[in-house]
């Protein structure tokens, strides 16, 4: 029993937090009740979020299932919306299954042992279109974002295959181009500002030289020269005091003039280096004549007839959104891929891979990779299983494959990743679609290499040239693509598509009706229709060829009637640049000639007085030193004979 | 946050009275290892075990952490550069690849060069800050406290019926 003055002492607690076993118990309940009832669902508005991101179009998923104690994951009807057709589908997977090994997880890493996708579907219709990433806009620091780059590849692209050829032919057809020529380039011609231009600098210099010259010795000046020298005695000298006087007149007078001589070599040596300038100056105008001939050729639109050029101008709009898309994947990769590969594709040095350490820099710190043969990597897909039959839906396609060993790092697997798919789309009319993919980064230069081939693909109104003076649609065809890319240490490329169409039916209008006609009959006679593309060389910037046999056959058809019309057309501009520009190159070059002589000859004769009167100095020396040796050898021989005497010889 | 700024409150009360001295040195303590290590990491989690099962001052734990997270980030240069002579050092690189293979030990993250250096840093630390914060609690008390008390506001404030009314709360609540 306790008194009224006695409290209840407090029980010392002891090192264990023992009344923490409740709030811990809620907070693990919650931590469950929240992976169990909405981990899904957010996982699932992730992967929607940051395949927008990433992919730049509205990305669905309905449904994702996790299990973490059995880390499986399914993830349930994939749409990815085509950004160039948000109302259609890019790709639409039905089913993707996996588990992830509790091995690899405890070890921090993700590994999975097969991954199911079935139920593959392309191009199907969306029930309502997809959002498309805005492009970004363009920052300080330079490019980086996927959309920055994309826009870029497709005006790089647009820029290779600038100009519409068949439509300028056709409009010279009609003797259309090049006629108003005149009043057009008045005033744009380089080469005639260039004459201008160099008139003027001919004018600035020749004021210089004539300053140069100004100052240049007088001829009084070396004629005086010439009297001071006459008046040094050069003989009979009377003591050897008389004849080194006379030589040192004679020696400050050569220094003089050869001061002078120094002075004029000089300003001839500046004339000729500022002349030979000039000169050069005056040879670029011919360049640039070649090179005003040329962009006015391209301002007027007078045509190429190389089958080639031709070729392209046909399938620029067909190839386009391809190339485009390559351009758009291969900024993405540069941009999601792990540094190192990422450091390869940039150009910057790697080094040989090893094999224990991988640093990858990051810009919290740089995270090493200490694997050993056989260890897991960080990120491992052993094997994708793709499976898809077309009865399922409509849309679907009849598809089977493998993609194996889809890693982060190929050095601990030891194995590439490889990809083989075959099957078809009978609701798209593609048909023996097979392609392998193989990609090797074991080694220092790394390995990718591509085949597809695709048997038949039906191809039903494909604009191929759409212009005010010519459109030429592929209304009916049935092609058949051969695709072999071969890429190593991401940067030599070398690209091979051959494309045949067969049962081909085209549409040409043309407000010209020889274009329209030489046209038709050019596709006409062609039963099978081939697009040839030739990739070769280092990234960014391979040497790409496009040729067919519809470019060739036009440019054949072409030939006889718009040959004459072209060289008229050409012809026409280049009198008219020379014309321009004629008169004065030739007013320019005579005064130049003429200033060049005029200077040199001044600069000539001056050096020729001066030199004459140091070859007449140096003959006065010569005379005054052999008169006194002379004077000397005749008293040395006066003075023996009176030895001789004195001594009775 | 109601619990976290009770656990506060009790840190300053602590630090003011004659008691819980350890509890409050070896939460400040792990509060440093904890500010020095990444909030994803095995370490994080272990500690903050630590600091929940044992009975360790958490407020003195979460202000320790709050005030060294941002010592950590001003030195992360340096902690970065102590990370990457470690892991590069050929002479320890098969501790280092064993331990990236074994499992759990990859999930502390020693393998990047910023939690590898900081991580070291916090735990050389946290010995000799224990002392050391053990050795200033102390001192706290027997100077600034003992002084304060001897004031005339604070035997005024004792001496009021409210504070005699929250002394006997606290002796029956605690």
């Amino acid at each position: 029993m306790t008194t009224a003055n006695q409290t209840p002492t407090k029980k010392a607690k002891g090192p264990i937090r023992s009344e923490a076993v409740v709030p811990f118990t809620i907070v693990l309940a919650l931590f469950i009740t929240y992976f169990h009832f909405f981990f899904d669902s957010h996982l699932r508005r992730g992967m929607e979020l940051g395949g927008y991101f990433i992919l730049g179009a509205e990305v669905n998923v309905a449904q994702v299932d996790s299990s973490f104690l059995k880390g499986t994951l399914r993830i349930q009807g994939i749409q990815i919306t085509d950004a160039a057709k948000p109302t259609h589908n890019l790709v639409e997977i039905g089913d993707v299954r996996f588990g992830v090994l509790w091995d690899g997880l405890l070890r921090a890493r993700v590994v999975v042992e097969e991954m199911a996708v079935e139920q593959i579907k392309i191009g199907t219709q969306r029930k309502s279109p997809g959002k498309v990433k805005p492009p970004e806009e363009k920052k300080d620091e330079g490019p980086g974002a996927v959309d920055q780059l994309k826009e870029k590849a497709l005006n790089k692209v647009e820029e290779k295959y600038d100009g519409n050829v068949l439509g300028d032919l056709a409009a010279l057809l009609s003797g259309g181009s090049a006629k108003e020529i005149q009043g057009e380039i008045e005033g744009n011609i380089q080469a005639k500002k260039m004459v201008t231009d160099l008139q003027a600098s001919l004018k600035e210099k020749q004021k210089s030289w004539e300053e140069r010259l100004k100052n240049l010795p007088k001829p009084k000046e070396v004629e005086d020269l010439g009297k001071r020298l006459s008046q040094v005695k050069t003989k009979d000298f009377k003591s050897p005091q008389e004849l080194e006087q006379s030589l040192k007149q004679i020696d400050s007078i050569l220094k003089e003039a050869d001061s002078k001589y120094k002075a004029v070599d000089q300003t001839g040596k500046d004339l000729r280096s500022e002349l030979k300038a000039f000169e050069a100056e005056l040879k670029k105008i011919e360049d640039q004549v070649k090179a005003d001939i040329k962009e006015l050729e391209s301002r007027f639109k007078i045509p190429s007839l190389d089958a080639h050029s031709l070729s392209r101008a046909l399938f620029a709009s067909y190839l386009d959104p391809y190339l485009a898309k390559v351009n758009f994947y291969k900024s993405a990769f540069e941009k999601y891929a792990p540094p190192n590969v990422v450091a390869k594709v940039k150009g910057q040095p790697t080094g040989d891979p090893d094999l224990q350490i991988q640093p990858r820099p990051r810009s919290q710190g740089t995270s090493y990779e200490f694997g050993r043969p056989g260890s897991y990597p960080v990120f491992w897909i052993k094997k994708i299983s793709v499976s898809s039959q077309a009865g399922a839906s409509p849309d679907a396609g009849n598809v089977a494959g493998q993609i194996l060993d889809v890693t982060s790092n190929q050095l601990l697997t030891n194995k590439p990743t490889v990809a083989k798919l075959k099957g078809d789309f009978p609701s798209l009319g593609v048909g023996g679609f097979n392609t392998e993919l193989t990609f090797d980064n074991r080694k220092a230069e790394s390995l990718i290499q591509f085949l597809l081939k695709v048997t038949n693909f039906s191809i039903q109104k494909k604009e191929l040239l759409s212009s005010s003076d010519v459109g030429i649609e592929l209304s009916k065809s049935s092609g058949e693509l051969t695709t072999d890319l071969k890429l190593v240490d991401y940067k030599n490329l070398d690209l091979s598509i051959n494309n045949r169409f067969n049962q081909n039916e085209f549409t040409i209008t043309s407000k010209e009706k020889v274009a329209r006609e030489m046209l038709s009959s050019a596709f006409a006679s062609l039963p099978t229709l081939t697009l040839d593309v030739k990739g070769q060389g280092q990234l960014p910037t391979p040497r790409l060829s496009v040729d067919s046999n519809a470019g060739r056959e036009i440019a054949r058809a072409l030939e006889t009637q718009i040959k004459g019309k072209i060289a008229e057309a050409k012809a026409k501009i280049e009198k008219y640049v020379q014309d321009q520009i004629g008169a004065e190159k030739a007013k320019l070059e005579a005064e130049f000639s003429k200033i060049k002589s005029q200077f040199e000859g001044e600069v000539a004769k001056a050096q020729s007085k001066i030199e004459a009167e140091k070859n007449k100095a140096n003959a006065q020396v010569n005379a005054a030193k052999k008169d006194s040796e002379n004077q000397l050898k005749q008293k040395a021989n006066e003075k023996l004979k009176d030895l001789k005497k004195k001594f009775g010889f | 946050m109601t619990l976290l700024l009770k656990q506060i409150f009790n840190f300053f009360r602590l630090l003011n009275s004659d008691t819980g001295t350890n509890q409050l040195a070896s939460g400040l303590a792990l509060g440093l290892v904890l500010g020095f290590s990444p909030f994803l990491s095995l370490q994080t989690f272990l500690v903050l075990f630590i600091c929940f099962f044992f009975r360790v001052q958490l407020g003195a734990a979460f202000l320790s952490a709050f005030f060294f997270k941002f010592v950590a980030f001003l030195i992360d240069p340096a902690s970065d550069a102590l990370g990457r002579a470690v892991l590069e050092s050929e002479s320890l690189r098969p501790l280092w690849v064993s331990l990236y293979n074994m499992p759990l030990v990859p999930l502390t993250r020693f393998n990047n060069s910023i939690v590898m250096g900081s991580g070291l840093i916090g735990l050389i630390l946290a010995v000799p800050f224990f002392f050391i914060f053990k050795k200033s609690i102390l001192k706290y008390r027997q100077t600034i406290v003992a002084q304060y008390q001897q004031s005339k506001i604070w035997k005024a404030w004792t001496a009021t019926t409210i504070y005699k009314w929250y002394t006997s709360y606290e002796k029956l609540y605690g």
